[in-house]
């Protein structure tokens, strides 16, 4: 099995230092768009996508292998033992912080730091733990992927367009962008909102940045506190914007955050 | 003219119009839009982020994946969305999006337009739940399929039992037929009756054997022992086994046999079939009359004929002679015993063998003719040679007493079947054969040891140890003990039966019911004491 064909992976940049870019649920490698370009000149950029999403190979998706986070970690290893990189620093958005966080935990020295994008090791409420949803609202949520994967309201399918601006990125979206077979994307979505990784986060002895948006409501401020004071010796940077995804509309405050770690733990 | 003017367009249009900024904050909102949510325009200006307009489901959707969409695609279309109104109530709407650079402003804005979407709502609902369905009847119909395979490995299971249990009480009528016979010489009434009983018990055998081979045909499960067949033999084996039917109602039988013709096929298989369609033209020939069976090479295929001066079918029969179940009305009521299987189990053994049958009469009273075309034997197939025991017509008894002596032969039969065993020992006893029985594979195992016989006979169905573990352990023992000639004596009868008792030791495989003249010719073969038979 071609474990770098099965993610799409892709090697880009130079530099000693490698940087693994791991997408969230909802979407693929192309995430890292406007973030790559503030690191490849430094260091070797890494992106790639889960089985089901963007670019992979869907036909090895299997459901038990995937029924944890433990089976997309797995991936994550597999695909540093196909590049036989160790002492990297993984960037995880969203669910792949826990992801990059259990790949972690079971071969350590595969990295020297993590990052996490809008974590969050628990999705759902518990007696005093506020995740920010209950259970229902994921069921929910599982109900409402389907209506969104029918057809004509789907987002998932390929779009065709002409965009005047810049034809070429047209072109581009229309290949791959946030190609997910629903089935996937079901099943990612189940096994992501319904993890409880919060007694992993103490475990983990390496450095970590977490970038939290002021206002997210995937991945709540008070959520990234608790991360924060749950693993010793991390560091919280919160950025003044709304949304769950910083990396793509706040790049440079996003790439700003990573430097500084980057340099202040090398 | 109409007299619009573009702010009471963008107002009272019916399609809610907002502009919000990048991060989904509200600019501009239109009378439409706050007349279907409920909302204030004051709320709404207030900072609301449109995303908090939305149900739980959508502000996720929106979170993780309108958003990026936006950020990199720069529009999305006809997402479908829960708005929440202000009172708690849902409001099913398609939203577009698309980002655009004003001229002269810091920053892109982001215009949305939302169309009630209700009615294509339910729709998609009633969709979803016929898709549920759809995919729910799919998993019961695979279950379903699931249930008919086991049932008919069930089935196929079964009939291979009943094949054991119907079968080895006939051999068990049979074999003593064949032991009375001899000590009732010179009574009539006595041999008489020994002649009726061994006529019926004949006639049941071949029953179960059609049940059983019209099953396998019907499951695809029937299978050709596939050699070179010497096909004039084959044929004179079936005369010879219709030979005294025929003579009890003076029907003459004249072949007229091809020495030289030989085919590739199974030689049992092929010798039913010829033995079928001369048992039907037997029956249905009145006294006196004559059956002809012709084989002859015509141009590059076999043709086979056999003719009777019998009674002959009606077109209309004629037209469904080898379907299932169909029987001719017989020339004497009482004397046709049957399924009416015989020759659809014929036209399947032709067809297997690539070849073809057909019926021709001219009509009731002017005789019937078969005729059978196969093709010839276009390869060698020697290796299946050394693999197969001959194995002999299944038996009209009152064949001459052969002059077999089996004097000084030490022989072990072992068969969980009392009566089963005592035949065969009583067949072998007869014949001045030192025997042991044992009732199972223990008991077997142990006599063995001790009286260390030339041959052993064994039942394969045994309980607490079959004949498979029996003959392993034998063959364990090593030495001459170890290397004891072995048949196998069992109703299980089937094609792979007989592979599996030659794989798990045994030389020689005998179904029940057992023919006496076959079981004394192994024993006497496997203890040095007669010529093979050919």
């Amino acid at each position: 099995m071609d474990i770098l064909k099965r993610h799409n992976v892709r090697v880009l940049g130079r530099g000693r230092h490698v940087l693994i870019f791991a997408h969230g649920f909802g979407c693929d490698q192309n995430m890292w768009r406007f973030l790559v370009p503030a690191f490849d000149a430094d260091y070797r950029v890494v992106l790639f996508d889960y089985v089901g999403h963007g670019g992979s190979d869907a036909s090895y998706f299997d459901p038990e292998r995937y029924a944890t986070l433990d089976g997309y970690a797995a991936d994550v290893l597999e695909i540093c033992a196909a590049l036989e990189v160790e002492r990297v620093t993984f960037v995880g958005h969203s669910v792949s912080s826990m992801i990059g966080l259990l790949a972690a935990l079971k071969e350590p020295q595969r990295f020297e730091r993590l990052v996490l994008i809008g974590p969050s090791p628990c999705y759902v409420n518990d007696d005093s733990y506020v995740g920010g949803f209950s259970r229902a609202d994921i069921d929910g949520l599982l109900d409402f992927l389907d209506s969104n994967h029918l057809g004509w309201s789907s987002t998932m399918a390929p779009v065709i367009m002409g965009n005047a601006e810049r034809p070429e990125l047209a072109e581009e979206l229309t290949e791959s962008f946030c190609r997910t077979n629903p089935e996937v994307a079901k099943h990612f979505a189940r096994v992501t909102f319904l993890s409880d990784n919060r007694e992993d986060l103490p475990r983990v002895a390496l450095p970590c940045l977490i970038v939290q948006c002021a206002n997210d409501a995937i991945a709540p401020l008070a959520v990234g506190e608790y991360v924060h004071r749950r693993i010793a010796g991390s560091r919280l940077t919160v950025l003044d914007v709304a949304g769950h995804c910083p990396h793509l509309s706040a790049p440079a405050e996003t790439a700003n955050a990573i430097r500084s770690f980057l340099e202040d733990t090398a | 003219m109409f007299d619009e003017s573009p702010e009471e367009l963008f107002e009272q249009a019916p399609v809610g119009y907002l502009s919000t900024r990048i991060d989904g904050t509200i600019v501009r909102v239109n009378e439409t839009f706050i007349a279907w949510t409920r909302y204030s325009r004051d709320k709404l200006l207030a900072g609301t982020r449109f995303p908090e307009l939305l149900s739980v489901p959508g502000r996720i959707y929106y979170e993780t994946h309108i958003a990026p969409l936006l950020q990199m695609q720069r529009f999305v279309r006809e997402i479908a969305l829960d708005l929440v109104r202000a009172d708690g109530s849902t409001l099913h709407v398609l939203m577009n999006a698309a980002r655009k650079q004003l001229p002269g402003q810091a920053g892109e804005i982001v215009r949305v337009t939302i169309f009630d979407a209700t009615e294509r709502w339910r729709f998609e609902q009633e969709l979803l739940k016929a898709k549920r369905l759809a995919e729910q009847s799919t998993r019961t119909e695979r279950s379903a399929r699931k249930l008919v395979e086991q049932a008919s490995r069930i089935k196929d299971d079964f009939l291979a039992m009943v094949s054991h249990d119907l079968r080895t009480p006939l051999s068990a009528i049979l074999g003593w037929t064949h032991v009375l016979r001899q000590q009732t010489a010179g009574n009539a009434d006595a041999a008489h009756g020994l002649n009726v009983i061994e006529r019926n018990t004949q006639v049941q055998v071949q029953l179960v054997d059609d049940l059983l081979d019209m099953a396998r045909i019907i499951s695809g499960k029937l299978r050709l022992d596939v050699q070179r067949v010497d096909l004039a033999t084959t044929i004179e084996h079936a005369i010879e086994t219709t030979r005294l039917a025929a003579e009890a109602r003076h029907i003459r039988i004249q072949s007229i046999l091809d020495p030289s013709v030989s085919v590739v096929g199974d030689p049992g298989r092929l010798q039913q079939v010829f033995w079928n369609l001369l048992t039907n033209a037997v029956k249905f020939t009145p006294k006196n009359g004559f059956i002809r069976i012709v084989m002859a090479l015509i141009n590059s295929h076999i043709e086979v004929s056999v003719t009777d001066s019998g009674q002959g079918m009606t077109p209309e029969f004629l037209a469904q002679a080898f379907e299932r179940f169909r029987q001719s009305d017989s020339v004497e009521a009482g004397t046709q015993m049957g399924l009416g299987l015989g020759l659809s189990i014929v036209k399947h053994l032709v067809e297997m063998h690539g070849g073809s049958i057909e019926a021709h009469s001219e009509g009731l009273g002017r005789g019937s003719t078969f005729t059978l075309h196969l093709p010839l034997a276009a390869v060698q197939n020697p290796a299946d040679e050394a693999n197969t025991y001959p194995r002999m017509a299944m038996s009209v008894i009152a064949k001459e007493a052969v002059s077999i002596r089996l004097d000084g032969v030490k022989v072990v039969v072992a068969d969980d079947e009392p009566d089963a065993r005592e035949l065969v020992r009583r067949l072998l006893w007869q014949i001045g054969a030192d025997v042991v029985t044992a009732e199972s594979t223990a008991a077997a195992l142990e006599a063995i040891q001790r009286t260390q016989p030339h041959v052993l006979v064994s039942d394969i169905g045994m309980p607490g140890g079959d004949g498979y573990e029996l003959i392993r352990q034998v063959r364990l023992l090593g030495g001459d003990v170890g290397r004891v000639a072995a048949i196998a004596l069992t109703a299980f009868s089937r094609l792979e039966d007989r592979t599996r008792t030659r794989l798990a030791g045994y030389q020689v495989h005998l179904s029940k019911p057992v023919d006496p003249h076959e079981l004394i010719i192994a024993v006497a073969s496997l203890a040095g004491r007669a010529p093979l038979v050919k």
